[in-house]
């Protein structure tokens, strides 16, 4: 979307949301969910960067900032430096508690939490049902925090309808699951038509992990769920974002996608070793989170040369993967028991003898798995061992 | 495998004996005959020979009538003890126990009799089958193993020729092949196998099971798992609790939604049954203003249908007036013509008082008299009959008419009948109707009652459930809270006597200053003591526990750092490394170790710094074990709690049950006689309406069977109108008949009509005949002026023709005279009929009958309704406001619940840990296919190699030759042995000799070492006890010198046991042949036991 003209802004925005920041990623492998929940941290500098890039006057952000209320020191002493690092010009940041870190005793919007000692004059908690703030030129800033983890209650009614001859923009900034959302009823519900009920220029809202224009049509002044800035799972449709908002003299507002995350995400099932060796050339692995199914079953040189490209994938004690974080499931590899004793002929009788034997248990089907991964592995120690 | 213990009791020579074995070598020493053997004997009692065996009999006791008796305890390679006790039965039952346990301390019986032996040769692995069935040994059993590792003194030539496979089962030789199977195979095989097994032993223990110990793979794995379902479950209960108040809440939401529109609805509804009911009695009015307009309406068509059968009546009457007065005005001229007749006879009897003209007169004067008597005769007669026939046709036209009006008459009571059978049908009809109505109605309440009680049974099922279930949770909440507090308490006693953070960090420091300290002394301390005469000295080594020495030769003592000697209790020498300074530094800290730390250790009553960190860990596990269980406790108060408000409100449901109960008899009869089948599929029929539904039908028909009632009514009156209408008609049209049929009678079948045509036109001929003969008669006395008597005559017939005239004219003036008078008093009814029909508005009464229908049919059609209706939609409203109440006040108690439970990203979470999980138990079950793939890889190898079995042989014969030739100097090599492990054939060096001749030419004593070189090796690679009795009798002492460094190495792994009568052959020096039974050297790995103590043997 195209930004009006520049002497006709008034006022601009960076709207973000759900950095979930202390989100664990348990069904991963150790090493890409640390990678993950560190993600969550970095991407905090993309956004004030994009936010000093556009010189935005304010950014809001709309809730799920941590993944639980009472998050370990280890996410918001960062981020409280980061907040801190990338406030040269002294923008106001607004910082809202949602559904997953709600503003409850003890947590880390509390009053009297250190996090809150950690951030500057210029950054503020949205810790009250009527937070109220004028920006830069006269734009006004309604916000409504989360104090439970879920809620009936639809947090715009608690901003003030617009007065008559009040024209200044007014902006509204709550967190919750509008009318088309998965379990709207009790987490915040959020009326579609709360941007004109309650007279707002534009409402920011912070939940769904994807950008989302709310409703569709953009008739009415925009609703906008800017997003996950990363993704934090493969089926969310369109996260990694952040909305910039431009305001003309009309009020009317112009919102553009732009694009912070590092990591993508990306599910793959592979079937033939073509597809896995076209795979592992992809030179834009680095920054993939990649759900990789494997299902072919293949004879015993190429399932010795598969383990070794997956390997590659994955990395091993000597060797950095080549995959950012990956998310192997390779159950559907299957040997090709039928020819793998052609591949043992140079092995002594003795091996020979047991490659026979094995082949025998693979035809009962309740030890073929352990029989086909047996004889994988007497193939492949054998032959390494006489190579080397 | 090893053995801790022995014991013997009454066993041959034996009188008692108690041993107790060390893990390394062990010389059990003593002269000849002190029973050593026997005891060799006893351990293969205990462990091979069957109680009730005929080789029992052999160990019967030298000394009395006591049964033999052994107690062996060993350990197997897994940790875990066993102690076999056999009483080879002379004097009492044989018997055999086995006994286990984990600590060697606690002893559980885990078989007796007959599967003592099974299991032992299950534990041990040697080859030996389990007694009985056709494989069963006989007798004392044995085995290539068993003869290996217990040989008796004499078999040298059993373990050089005896072959494995004449064992009875093959568990020896599989746990032989698999603990030689790194000895001898193809390289690659090799490889391939120690691949494999290093990778099994990363994923199974010894004895074949999975790893589950710390840092094991499936432990880890394991773990993941567990901990992730642990998670899983915690926040699945929450998630459910979470769940089921957003339930909760969505279903209060709708059914808030549902009251308010069921109030809408409740409103709508009495807004329509007020108007239904308001147009029904504005109905009832017009209907009853109908009926009246319509009685008005019929009446004044019965009068107008009176008057104008009166009218009738009139015209009739009138009719029979004007034909009495042309009959009168005929009489009247007849009269006339007779008193003309009569004056002319008069002349003529005057003119004919003459003789002669008065006879002529006299003649024809009687001739025309006698006509006119004879016409006046006719006349008479045809007059008569003309007044019959006039009659008879009056009488038959008011018996027609009076037949009309029966047969009309029978036509209205006809229909009026039709009328009353249809209605009567109908109400019929409507009565079973209305009566099914009300059986469903009845019935629909029965089943409400019995709903409502099937609902309080299940109410009352489920608040005893919830209260016991809450019960459950409170006692066990109870008691876990009673267990967290005493742990609690023992934690807290527990921490007060564990050191501060600070403390621990000084301790720390302390410890790492003093072991900097140590370290900078530097080491290495000799001290050589050259005793004068045989001195016993207390010799303490670094840190090391003292150990006494007796000495009588120079000796030499070295120490890393320390050395405490203490000689013959009359001096003490304390040794020290290193220079007084960094000395001094030490003894400093160490002052500062006994004076800081000690009684930190004390207090915590450990011994090292290590192990309060360990309790320390273990008591922060048991606080956290500690706060775990109190959260516990607290969710299973709260879940009691909610249990026990369900329970409350399933009780008050159950509460409402109890009234249904009282009804559902009551309601049951007012079903009356209907089949409950039959209602149950009306009822269905009818889309299963509700009770309100069902009523409202009730009414409805109620009101329309009324209204048949009303109708039938209105028939039946309508009959008995008609009825008597018939009646009335049916006696005048009777009355009529019977004047028709007198009147008629005369005429027979002729007819009337024509009759009284023919009558008439006879009568008028007749009449004008005598008008003739009256003129000539006149004419004749105008001739006959003189025959007097003639004219006299004929003035006297003339007279009585005028009298006769005269008197019919008053007849007929008097018939005429009545008639009119009837005609006069049906007039004056008439016009009193009249008078009241023209007081009568018909057309208003039909109008005003029009405009009531009319207003009939502008109301709508529409069930009707009356005041009960619009009470019971009042009710509705009522119930329904109070229903949206109760939602009400619910849901905001729900919502306030709502803002405490975990909402969406407690759902995302538990979702993530589901996925976590799965995640984390593929990886496991790969782990698994991995680990059982290396397993089968491995076992599959190994049954390949067994099954060539040639490897033993070469296994076996590597490690025995080099030590061979190592003892012989190099002499002998090349020990070949064949896959059964019998000795095949030895290489001589510097000899052409066939390697079996060597071995036939070895001298005894070599014979001997290589017998006890293969058996120790088995043992070693089992790492299973072995037994020497007094080997090495050919020995020389050079040999016998590198034999005893040999079992000293082989010790190490295995635990060896001699049995000697030359402890010095074997032990490292005499020093440690002292006079206690049991005596330990080289850090236990030796132990010397003094069988004369040990043993109480027969004596002569």
């Amino acid at each position: 979307m195209t930004a009006a003209g520049e002497d006709d802004i008034m006022l601009k925005l960076l709207h973000t949301a759900d950095w979930h920041l202390g989100r664990l990623f348990r069904s991963f492998p150790e090493e890409g969910a640390l990678k993950l929940s560190r993600a969550r941290l970095e991407v905090l500098d993309r956004i004030l960067l994009t936010a000093d890039r556009y010189a935005v006057d304010a950014v809001l952000c709309a809730g799920d900032l941590f993944d639980e209320p009472n998050p370990s020191k280890v996410w918001w002493e960062p981020a409280a430096a980061k907040l801190r690092k990338h406030s040269s010009s002294k923008r106001p940041i607004f910082l809202l508690p949602g559904n997953h870190d709600p503003l409850i005793a003890d947590s880390v919007w509390a009053e009297g939490h250190k996090f809150r000692s950690l951030l500057p004059e210029w950054i503020h908690v949205v810790d009250r049902d009527n937070f109220e703030y004028i920006l830069a030129n006269g734009a006004v800033l309604y916000a409504v925090p989360c104090m439970s983890r879920a809620g009936q209650r639809d947090p715009t009614d608690f901003i003030p309808s617009r007065a008559a001859g009040d024209d200044r923009i007014r902006i509204g900034m709550v967190h919750g699951s509008t009318f088309d959302a998965k379990d709207w009823q009790t987490n915040f519900p959020i009326n579609s038509d709360a941007v004109l009920n309650r007279g707002l220029d534009y409402l920011a809202i912070g939940d769904t992990h994807g950008f989302r224009f709310v409703p569709t049509h953009r008739e009415h002044p925009p609703t906008i769920y800017p997003g996950a800035p990363e993704a934090t799972a493969f089926d969310e449709k369109d996260p990694g974002n952040v909305a910039v908002v431009f305001f003309n003299r009309q009020r009317v507002a112009t919102v553009r996608q732009e694009r912070v995350a590092r990591w993508t995400w990306e599910e793959r099932k592979i079937t033939t070793l073509d597809d896995l060796r076209d795979l592992v050339r992809r030179p834009d692995l680095d920054d993939r989170v990649l759900r990789l199914r494997i299902n072919m079953q293949v004879a015993a040189p190429e399932y010795d040369e598969a383990e070794l490209l997956l390997d590659e994938l994955q990395g091993t004690a000597a060797r950095h993967a080549r995959v950012g974080v990956l998310d192997l499931d390779r159950q559907g590899l299957e040997l090709e028991t039928a020819t793998v004793d052609q591949y043992c002929v140079d092995l002594p009788d003795v091996l020979r003898s047991a490659v026979t034997r094995l082949k025998s248990v693979a035809e009962d089907p309740a030890q073929r798995l352990v029989a086909e991964r047996a004889l994988f592995h007497l193939y492949r120690s054998s032959k390494r061992r006489k190579a080397s | 495998m090893r053995l801790t213990r022995l014991l013997v009791d009454a066993f041959k020579a034996i009188k008692r004996a108690e041993i107790d074995f060390g893990p390394g070598l062990n010389i059990l020493y003593g002269p000849n005959d002190l029973g050593k053997s026997t005891l060799a004997t006893a351990v293969r009692a205990a462990l091979l020979v069957p109680p009730s065996s005929a080789e029992a009999q052999t160990y019967t006791s030298w000394f009395g009538s006591d049964s033999p008796h052994v107690e062996l305890t060993l350990v197997d390679p897994d940790g875990h003890f066993w102690r076999v006790k056999k009483t080879f039965g002379t004097s009492s039952p044989s018997s055999a126990e086995l006994l286990h346990s984990k600590d060697s301390i606690t002893f559980t019986q885990d078989c007796k009799a007959r599967q003592v032996e099974e299991k032992l040769r299950a534990i041990l692995g040697w080859g030996i089958p389990a007694p009985g069935g056709k494989t069963g040994p006989r007798g004392a059993p044995t085995s290539f193993l068993a003869n290996a590792l217990l040989a008796t003194q004499t078999n040298v030539d059993d373990i050089l020729q005896r072959s494995i496979s004449d064992d009875l089962d093959d568990s020896g030789k599989l746990r032989l092949t698999k603990a030689l199977s790194a000895l001898a195979q193809d390289p690659l095989f090799k490889e391939v196998l120690g691949i494999a097994q290093r990778e099994v032993d990363l994923f199974f223990t010894e004895t074949g099971r999975r790893k589950r110990g710390q840092f094991s793979r499936f432990k880890e794995a394991d773990d993941k798992v567990k901990a992730l379902t642990t998670e899983l479950g915690v926040l699945g209960r929450q998630l459910e609790d979470s769940s089921a108040i957003e339930k909760e809440v969505n279903d209060l939401r709708e059914a808030r939604s549902l009251a308010l529109a069921r109030i809408d609805e409740a409103n709508a509804h009495l807004t329509v049954v007020e108007g239904r009911c308001k147009n029904t009695a504005a109905r009832i009015e017009v209907a009853d203003g109908i009926a009246g307009a319509k009685t008005a309406l019929a009446g004044i068509d019965a009068e107008i249908n009176r008057l104008n059968m009166v009218t009738l009546e009139l015209e009739t009457l009138e009719e029979s007036v004007k034909k009495r007065e042309d009959v009168l005005a005929f009489a009247d001229t007849a009269c006339h013509k007779a008193e003309a007749a009569v004056h002319a006879a008069e002349e003529a009897h005057r003119i004919a008082t003459s003789e002669d003209s008065e006879r002529e007169r006299e003649l024809r004067r009687a001739q025309l008299s006698e006509r006119v008597s004879d016409l006046t005769a006719k006349l008479l007669a045809l007059g008569s009959r003309k007044t019959e026939i006039d009659a008879g046709i009056n009488a038959r036209n008011d018996a027609k008419q009076a037949q009309n009006a029966v047969n009309s008459a029978k036509a209205t009571l006809a229909q009026a009948l039709k009328n009353r059978e249809h209605a009567c049908e109908e109400v019929q009809a409507g009565a079973i109707e209305l009566e099914v109505a009300r059986a469903i109605v009845a019935f629909i309440r029965w089943r409400v009652s019995l709903s409502a009680i099937e609902e309080a049974t299940k109410a009352r099922d489920s608040a005893l459930s919830a209260t016991t279930e809450a019960d459950n949770k409170d006692i066990e909440a109870a008691a876990l809270e009673k267990k967290a507090g005493k742990t609690e308490l023992k934690l807290v006693k527990l921490s007060e006597s564990f050191p501060s953070a600070e403390q621990s960090n000084a301790l720390l420091q302390l410890e790492r200053d003093l072991e900097k300290a140590e370290a900078a002394l530097g080491g290495g301390i000799t001290v050589a003591v050259r005793p004068s005469a045989g001195v016993a000295i207390r010799a303490g080594i670094d840190q090391q526990p003292s150990v006494d020495v007796e000495i009588s030769k120079n000796r030499t003592f070295e120490a890393e750092r320390t050395m405490r000697l203490a000689i013959a209790d009359l001096v003490e020498v304390d040794i020290t490394a290193g220079s007084a300074e960094k000395r001094k530094a030490v003894e400093a800290l160490r002052a500062r170790w006994r004076d800081e730390v000690l009684p930190i250790f004390s207090k915590a009553k450990v011994k090292t710094r290590v192990e309060i960190e360990d309790l320390v860990t273990a008591l922060k596990r048991d606080q956290l074990a500690l706060t775990e269980q109190k959260s516990t406790v607290e969710r299973l108060r709260a879940e009691a709690r909610s249990l026990r408000e369900q329970a409350k409100i399933h009780e008050e449901r159950a509460g409402a049950g109890t009234i249904a109960l009282e009804d559902v008899g009551t309601r049951k009869s007012a079903i009356g006689a209907h089949e409950v089948q039959s209602l149950e599929e009306r009822y269905r029929k009818a889309g299963s309406p509700p009770e309100s539904k069902a009523e409202l039908r009730h009414q409805e028909l109620s009101k329309e069977h009324r209204a048949l009632q009303d109708e039938l009514a209105a028939c039946e009156q309508s009959v008995t109108m008609a009825e008597y209408q018939l009646s009335e008609a049916q006696k005048r049209a009777t009355e009529l008949a019977a004047q028709r049929d007198a009147k008629v009678s005369a005429f027979q079948s002729m007819d009337l009509d024509a009759l009284q045509s023919q009558v008439g036109e006879q009568l008028l001929s007749l009449q004008r005949e005598q008008a003739e003969t009256a003129l000539h008669m006149q004419s004749l006395a105008a001739e006959a002026s003189s025959e007097g008597e003639k004219t006299q005559s004929a003035l006297l017939e003339t007279q009585e023709a005028h009298r006769i005239a005269k008197e019919r004219r008053d007849h007929a003036f008097a018939t005429l005279g009545a008639s009119r008078v009837d005609c006069s008093v049906r007039r004056g009814a008439l016009n009193e009929i009249r008078a009241q029909v023209e007081k009568l508005d018909r057309n208003a009464a039909v109008l005003l009958v029009s405009q009531r229908e009319a207003e009939l049919a502008a109301f709508p059609i529409e069930t009707p309704a009356t005041l009960v209706d619009v009470e019971s939609a009042r009710s509705n409203v009522e119930t329904a406001n109070r229903e949206h109440n109760r939602v009400k006040e619910e849901l905001n108690m729900k919502e306030g619940a709502l803002s405490k439970v975990g909402g969406a990203a407690l759902r995302e979470e538990v979702e993530r840990i589901e996925e976590a999980r799965v995640a984390a138990e593929t990886h496991e079950r790969e782990l698994e296919v991995d680990a059982d793939a290396w397993k089968l890889l491995r076992d599959t190898l190994r049954e390949v190699e067994n099954d060539e079995g040639a490897h033993l042989g070469r296994a076996l014969a590597g490690p025995v030759t080099t030590r061979f030739e190592e003892l012989t100097g190099g002499r002998y090599r090349g020990l070949r042995l064949d896959a059964a492990l019998k000795s095949e054939a030895l290489e001589a060096t510097a000899t052409s000799t066939s390697g079996d001749q060597v071995l036939d030419a070895l001298s005894v004593g070599t014979r001997d070492q290589l017998a006890v070189l293969i058996r120790l090796t088995i043992a070693d690679q089992l790492k299973s006890t072995i037994v020497l009795d007094d080997h090495l009798v050919h020995t020389d002492p050079a040999r016998l010198l590198w034999f005893r460094g040999m079992l000293q190495r082989t010790a190490v792994n295995t635990q060896v046991i001699v049995l000697t009568c030359r402890p010095e052959d074997y032990l490292p020096h005499e020093g440690l042949l002292i006079d206690t039974q049991i005596h330990d050297a080289a850090a236990g790995t030796i132990r010397a036991i003094n069988g004369a103590l040990a043993i109480k043997c027969w004596e002569p």
